[in-house]
């Protein structure tokens, strides 16, 4: 019987491979068909445990010369997983109350990140229709750090007011932007949101996703 | 142009939705129309409203477009003039909220109801989903004003103010603590005492509420959040949070498996934990007295305040009950869950007891009574109970006051029960020697009720071997013996049951010993003469070949037959001619053998119960109870001498079911119900089968303690149980003399499928296959639909068009096991295929039980754990002058039940563990395979396929598609299905008829991903101007796979290779017809034996030459038999390959016709002709992963026409003389905004619909362009399948199933 906790193709292949979670795969796919990390981007994880996307980030930024950073950010606490080297690092933050301006010191010369991916998911109660807003409400704070306040004009944003509200967000223009959304009507609103933002934005549904599962990751590349 | 001015006239109409119930709310009408409240009922995009009074529906509304209804407020005053009622209704889903009026209206003159729904006003799309709103009191306003504002508790914790004369958000209020909710609710009639509860995802409850700042004034007041309470307690996310009706109290429910309760006003706020649910609780509600909780476990539980638990109610199947709701002035309970069903309960309050109760009006007084009592001699022992006591062995009830009782003394006595509560004990006999009296059996004389008198037939069986036969006469106050006849029946302490039969009468009676032996005695003697003895002699001695002891015998005149149940689940039929009846008695040294048996029909269960109702003159239904929880049905056809299997009927709630009564219909009104009596471990449980309800519950500490009950006309409330206990008799009735017009528990909605739904087809009903003109009238109107759920369940559900609503829904049969259903399909086209054996065995003279044998209509289910299960499609049930007969009640029920469609489970396949030869055939292929890779990909299939072997267990059939083939000049039908496992391999399997075996075919090559979706696609050649082949067709094979290719295969010389070598080979030595599917405890036994009988009947076929019966499933199996042949092996050469399977390749495949999977495909017939050549031209459709829809195009040519006829058989015979040309016809990259999860097409439409809730009707122009026509919005959330049906010309059905399932009409 499919479902949660049995274990499969990916996640044998994974501990064969030596990652520390299935969804390894997932960042191996949008890589291999878009190629979102190249080598010297500076990448920002967000719900990164247990560390799987930060270990393939770590593979696409190439060799160690070339530079980099991955900084991964989660509300538990992450180690950095095996086979990263030291371009690899982990904050253990609720991404919604950090401010967005120690994210962006995170950043190489505080210009911000190349590459946001937000794999953020909270404990799925199955309820889908709710767990679905949820995500959504989840891929909305994303959106919002990535590209911030004054980008999304078109929709009703209830970011804290204060001196934050007229900073850009802290994704460089020309970075691309990965969200993980559970599939329903609310994630169409984001494809909506993003395509006048991105240059490009698609949907995918990688293969190593579970089929009981209706996770769907919006791949915005070319932020305008 | 013209084209296209008509095509615009088709559009959609979205048609009702059998689904989850989301939303439930009462509206109260004045307690001078309606003591009782009408239910307000959320399913899907819809409103139902229902009268609780008569459980009908009235009225339903669409309310929504694909947003599902997750609340329902009514207002609590309303506008009153005239007859007429005027309502505010407000109905919240996701982010949407719309204000209603709802009119009632009443028709003075009639009484009648009607109600009307008017759109008041939409509010605004909110920023975040709306939990819950609140009508609200200005603060100026007066009490008798309506209300004026609308508070709307939203997902972030803030609350908005909705101000409903100048139709305008008035303010928002932000709670100070921002973060995200599982629930929230309101409380309160103004904003100056509205309390907001909100759970959060840390779970925690906060109470919170509103302050103003400004005055009181709403248009330029400030209000701002005030923080009251946190409540901390729930491990688990909060689901549900209920507020009292006085606001002191909130009850929340919780992921913990708990439900809390807290006092707001009081100090200590922590109140105390309803624990009792397994697993999630989903709902909640609170009264005065009463807390109700519901949960995933599919359980109801009803708490009192205190926090112990007073009732479960468990009546609901799948994934749990969403909501209930409890109306405490009329004690009406309201459950509703994932199964669609809705269920009303009464719970009957009797200070701080509460049961579950079936009384229908509340002051009608209660009928429940309780009786205990003793024997009448135990007063005289006042100690310990000792070996010499006497105490009880066999209870029966023979009506709804009469008891027979048996003790160890060898007493009879007679117990009458009194309406002052006392009982009324008569003894009747005592056996002479005192034996003690070991079993005993009541049969009612005719017409007891009319006259009063008594006329009762008792046969006893005592320790010593002595039957006595006893016959109670008298009237119902004095009872006494009129007969009394005993004579020595079997060896001591053989005697173990004594059976009368319905059916022949109190001249016949049976007796049994612990072996298995069966004997008829007959009394004989003038019924009319005053002689006090009659004459005794054995008939006729029967001994089943199980040697188990038999538990029930029923027999049947008409067809000359008597069917035993034994201990070991076994069923044994014995011949009973006429001539035993009537003749003289025969030797005792000869046996009657059995005429034909089933083995293991219950597993090694017990067979409880048994009764044979006659079908039509040459067929019988035989209905069996068991102990492993199960209803067996068999069909007995007397000329032919075969029990078939029919069907299955698996009782989850009841461990053992002690048998099953149809009810009588009893007006118009009721519906025509069964039930089933049976026990639940240690409770004995009457059930509803119909409805799926529980009628009654009684912990009497099991089966095994001596127990009967009785049941009137309707069980709901007319129902007797009696059970000892420490010597102790207890009964319990329950009898309501007259009619009521209520039965609770009611049944208002359709009960469906209880988890995610995989897969439906139509059932194609052809009306020249056989159905006479009415049933094709009838086929007309409604669809038959199967469906396949998670939960391996296969359903039949029934959709009546001119009532525009889902009727029936009955349950087919489970997968073995409960494994998921991924793929039904529906076969009915037979296609002929010419043989060129030379020694066709002569098999015209047989006729096979199969109905219809020109053309069987035959569904196809697969499943988790390589399951394939085919059903047969029968006509359907014509009980008439059909009787049922209870050995408990003794009731004699004519039922008169036409069905149209129904399936008989015919064959179930699962796959073998696997056999070591296989590994090492496979591995060279492999290796072979891996020759053409670089040695890391080689590394890694290694390692892939060497853990594969491990877990075999994660593989399933995600896709199935079949077709039937029939060999001209036989009698064999063979049925070959291509089933897609999710381990990337594809199979070709065949199930021959009637004889129901599985063979493997051949493998398709394996591709690289596994196949989500196969169709297959006949298409009859071209026939050369001269030859004399009138059948050939091209057997194709077309998959979609998880990379995005589709792929074709050629299985056209396979299979009618197949075909010749099965009808080369003597089938009929294979037959087993003795198969049932497995359903879990105590129906896994008995199959251990089919192997010793395997080779009992191969010696004895040895032997004696004559055909026994092989129970094979397996091809080797198969290779042993026929090694076990050399003779045959040797004339038939084409035997030794047939458990062989052939390897095939793919002859086309379309790369990259997806992004991702291909998760849908459909072919249909083209109407365009191909550029060149001739012959038929087909289109595919695919939906894949990515949104898109592809179309492609195939024919198939035909060399040319221009050969002699000898080379054209030579040609036929040797290489094929045709090719297929794909022509690729594009298709839309975004047909969907999301994954599309089914299509369907034929020469003109094509009808898509993905998860974005949508089905779209796309146009097929004649190049194979697709132009989208219409779309519409459905209620189906997660769309897995989609099916269409055209019902004429200008009609169409179109069938989504996903969470639940919805009808879409598209017409022209």
């Amino acid at each position: 019987m499919s479902g949660a906790g049995v274990p499969d193709f990916f996640y044998r292949e994974a501990q064969r491979l030596g990652y520390v979670a299935r969804s390894a795969f997932k960042l191996l796919q949008i890589q291999k068909q878009y190629k979102l990390i190249k080598p010297g981007s500076s990448v920002l994880d967000l719900g990164c445990a247990p560390g799987a996307w930060l270990q393939v980030a770590c593979q696409s930024l190439g060799p160690l010369r070339s530079g980099g950073i991955v900084v991964g950010m989660d509300i538990k606490k992450v180690k950095v997983p095996p086979q990263c080297d030291s371009r690899v690092q982990t904050i253990a933050a609720d991404v919604l109350n950090f401010p967005r301006q120690k994210i962006r010191e995170l950043s190489p010369q505080q210009l911000g990140f190349s590459v946001i991916l937000s794999d953020m998911c909270h404990s799925v109660s199955g309820i889908t229709t709710r767990d679905a807003a949820l995500s959504a409400e989840l891929g909305m704070r994303a959106l919002d750090l990535a590209v911030g306040q004054a980008a999304i004009s078109q929709s009703p944003n209830d970011d804290d007011g204060g001196p934050n509200e007229s900073r850009p967000g802290v994704l460089r223009h020309g970075g691309h932007l990965v969200i993980k959304l559970l599939e329903s009507e609310d994630a169409q609103d984001f494809a909506r949101i993003c395509k006048p933002i991105f240059n490009k934005a698609s949907w995918l549904r990688p293969k190593a996703t579970r089929p009981s599962s209706r996770e769907i990751y919006l791949i915005c590349q070319g932020f305008r | 142009m013209a084209e296209e001015n008509s095509r615009r006239k088709w559009n959609p109409h979205a048609g009702p939705y059998l689904g989850e119930v989301s939303s439930l709310a009462f509206l109260n009408l004045p307690q001078h129309v309606s003591s009782i409240p009408y239910l307000l009922a959320g399913s899907g995009s819809e409103i139902l409203l229902y009268d609780l009074s008569s459980g009908e529906l009235i009225r339903s509304f669409q309310v929504f477009e694909g947003v599902r209804v997750h609340g329902t407020v009514c207002s609590k005053s309303f506008v009153h003039s005239a007859e007429r009622y005027t309502y505010k209704l407000v109905i919240f889903g996701e982010k949407k909220v719309k204000i209603f009026s709802l009119i009632v209206e009443l028709a003075s003159s009639s009484g009648e109801i009607s109600v009307n729904l008017e759109n008041f006003e939409s509010l605004p799309r909110l920023s975040n989903w709306v939990f819950d709103v609140c009508f609200l009191q200005d603060s100026t306003g007066s009490l008798e004003e309506e209300d004026k504002l609308l508070a709307i508790g939203c997902s972030d914790n803030s609350l908005s103010i909705w101000d409903v004369k100048e139709s305008r958000m008035a303010f928002e209020i932000q709670s100070p603590e921002r973060c995200l909710l599982y629930t929230m609710r309101l409380w309160g009639d103004s904003i100056s005492t509205l309390r907001i509860a909100s759970g959060t995802i840390f779970n925690e409850i906060i109470v919170w509420r509103a302050v103003g700042l400004d005055g009181d004034n709403v248009d330029h007041g400030h209000y701002s959040a005030s923080h009251m309470l946190r409540l901390t307690g729930h491990e688990g996310s909060i689901f549900r949070i209920v507020w009292s009706l006085d606001g002191s109290k909130i009850v929340s429910v919780s992921d913990d498996r708990s439900a809390r309760i807290w006092e707001i006003d009081s100090q200590e706020v922590v109140g105390p934990v309803l624990f009792g649910h397994s697993v999630r609780v989903w709902d909640c509600c609170i009264s005065d007295s009463l807390i109700v909780t519901a949960g995933e476990d599919c359980t109801c539980r009803v708490w009192g305040v205190d926090g112990t638990q007073l009732e479960v109610i468990k009546e609901h199947i799948g994934r749990g009950i969403w909501r209930c709701l409890y109306d405490p002035n009329s004690s009406l309970l309201v459950t509703a869950g994932f199964d669609s069903a809705i269920k009303v309960h009464q719970l009957h309050n009797r200070g701080s007891e509460t049961s579950l109760d079936a009384v229908g009006v509340l002051n009608s007084p209660d009928k429940l009574e309780y009786f205990s009592t003793c024997l009448p001699n135990s007063t005289k022992h006042t100690g310990l109970t000792d070996s010499k006591s006497e105490y009880v062995r066999c209870l029966q009830f023979t009506q709804e006051d009469t008891i027979y009782v048996a003790t160890n003394h060898g007493c009879l006595y007679h117990a009458r029960l009194l309406s002052s509560g006392n009982v009324r004990w008569t003894e009747l006999v005592r056996i002479p020697e005192e034996g003690p009296i070991i079993t005993m059996d009541v049969m009612s004389g005719g017409k007891v009720r009319e006259s009063c008198a008594l006329d009762d037939w008792v046969a006893l069986g005592d320790g010593k071997g002595n039957m006595t036969i006893v016959r109670v006469i008298g009237d119902m106050y004095n009872p006494h013996a009129g007969l009394n006849q005993s004579w020595k029946a079997s060896p001591e302490r053989q005697l173990l049951g004594a059976f009368w039969c319905k059916s022949l009468g109190y001249r016949f009676v049976f007796s049994c010993n612990p072996r298995g032996l069966l004997k008829l005695w007959k009394l004989s003697g003038s019924l009319e003469s005053a002689a006090e003895t009659y004459d005794v002699s054995l008939l006729a001695e029967f001994s089943s070949g199980f040697g188990k002891r038999i538990m029930c015998v029923d027999a049947s005149v008409e067809d000359e037959v008597i069917l035993c149940g034994d201990l070991r689940g076994n069923i044994t039929l014995f011949p009973l001619t006429k001539d035993m009846l009537h003749g003289v008695s025969v030797s005792s040294e000869l046996k009657i053998p059995s005429l034909k048996y089933f083995k293991g029909a219950h597993g090694i269960s017990t067979v409880s119960s048994l009764s044979v109702a006659r079908l039509t003159s040459n067929k019988a239904e035989i209905c069996s109870t068991g102990a492993d929880g199960c209803i067996c049905y068999f069909e007995y056809d007397r000329e032919m001498q075969t029990l078939e299997f029919m069907g299955l009927k698996q009782l989850k709630e009841l461990n053992l079911v002690q048998s099953v009564c149809q009810g009588v219909q009893f007006s118009e009104d009721h519906p025509n119900n069964d039930y089933a009596a049976g026990f639940a471990s240690t409770d004995f449980i009457l059930w509803n089968l119909t409805a799926e309800t529980k009628v009654t519950q009684i912990s009497c500490g099991g089966w095994r303690r001596p127990h009967s009950f009785y049941l009137g006309e309707i069980p709901e409330w007319q129902n007797c149980f009696a059970y000892v206990k420490d010597d102790v008799i207890h009964i319990h009735r329950h009898w309501v003399g007259g009619q009521k017009t209520k039965v609770f528990p009611l049944n208002l909605h359709t009960q469906f499928h209880g988890r995610e739904l995989h897969s439906l087809c139509f059932i194609s009903t052809d009306t020249k296959a056989g159905f006479d003109s009415e049933e094709s009238k009838i086929s007309d109107r409604s669809s038959w639909i199967a469906t396949g759920c998670e939960d391996g369940s296969v359903r039949l559900s029934r959709y009546a068009s001119e009532f525009g609503n889902w009727s029936t829904s009955e349950l087919l049969g489970e997968h073995v096991g409960g494994s998921a259903v991924r793929s039904v399909c529906c076969v009915s086209n037979m296609h002929m295929m010419s043989s060129d054996v030379p020694n066709l065995p002569d098999m015209c003279d047989q006729d096979y039980a199969v109905d219809d044998c020109e053309s069987p209509r035959l569904l196809i289910s697969v499943g988790a754990k390589r399951v394939v299960t085919s059903w047969l499609l029968r006509n359907g049930r014509h009980k008439k002058k059909g009787e049922s007969c209870i050995s408990d009640n003794g009731h004699n029920r004519a039922s008169s039940e036409v069905s149209p469609v129904t399936f008989q489970w015919l064959a179930t396949d699962m796959p073998t563990k696997y056999r070591p030869c296989g590994k090492i055939e496979k591995s060279p292929k492999l290796e072979g395979v891996e020759e053409d890779t670089s040695a890391n990909v080689t590394k890694l299939g290694s390692n892939t396929y060497n853990e594969r072997e491990n877990y075999e267990d994660d593989w399933r059939y995600m896709a199935a598609t079949a077709f039937l083939v029939k060999c001209v000049g036989s009698r064999l039908t063979i049925c070959f299905i291509a089933v897609a496992c999710s381990d990337a391999t594809l199979t070709l399997r065949a199930l021959v008829l009637p004889h129901r075996l599985w063979f493997d075919v051949a493998s398709l090559v394996p591709l690289k991903s596994p196949v989500l979706s196969l169709q297959h696609a006949v298409v009859p050649l071209d026939p050369p101007h001269e030859g004399n082949t009138p059948y050939s067709d091209v057997y194709l094979l077309i998959s979609g796979a998880t990379d995005g290719s589709i792929g074709f295969w050629d299985v056209t010389k396979c299979v009618e290779a197949f075909v010749k070598q099965v009808s080369s080979i003597h089938i009929e030595k294979y037959i087993d017809c003795q198969l049932r599917p497995r359903t879990g405890r105590g129906s896994q036994g008995g199959r251990k034996w089919k192997l010793l009988g395997s080779k009992i009947s191969k010696r004895a076929q040895e032997n004696s030459n004559s055909v026994g019966e092989a129970a094979e499933e397996d091809p080797a199996s198969s290779l042993e038999l026929t090694n076990d042949h050399p003779q045959e092996n040797g004339k038939n050469e084409d035997a030794d390959s047939l458990p062989e399977t052939s390897e095939i390749k793919t002859s086309h495949v379309v790369k990259n016709a997806h992004q991702s999977g291909v998760n849908c495909l459909h072919v249909s017939r083209s109407n365009s002709s191909p550029s060149y050549g001739n012959g038929l031209m087909f289109n595919v459709i695919s939906g894949g992963d990515d949104q898109a829809l592809h179309c492609l195009s195939f024919n198939i040519l035909s060399s040319s026409n221009n050969r002699a006829t000898i080379s054209e058989i030579m040609d036929l015979n040797q290489t094929p003389s045709y090719r297929i040309m794909l022509t690729d016809r594009g298709g839309i990259a975004s047909a969907h905004s999301s994954a599309i999860k089914g299509v369907w097409m034929d020469t003109n439409w094509v009808f898509s619909t993905g998860l974005d809730q949508r089905v779209r009707c796309w146009f097929l122009e004649k190049d194979g362009k697709l132009i989208e026509h219409a779309h519409i919005v459905i209620s189906v959330p997660e769309p897995e399948a989609l099916d269409a049906k055209a019902i004429d010309e200008n009609r169409y059905q179109i069938a989504v199933a996903g969470r639940g399932i919805q009808m879409v009409e598209f017409s022209g």
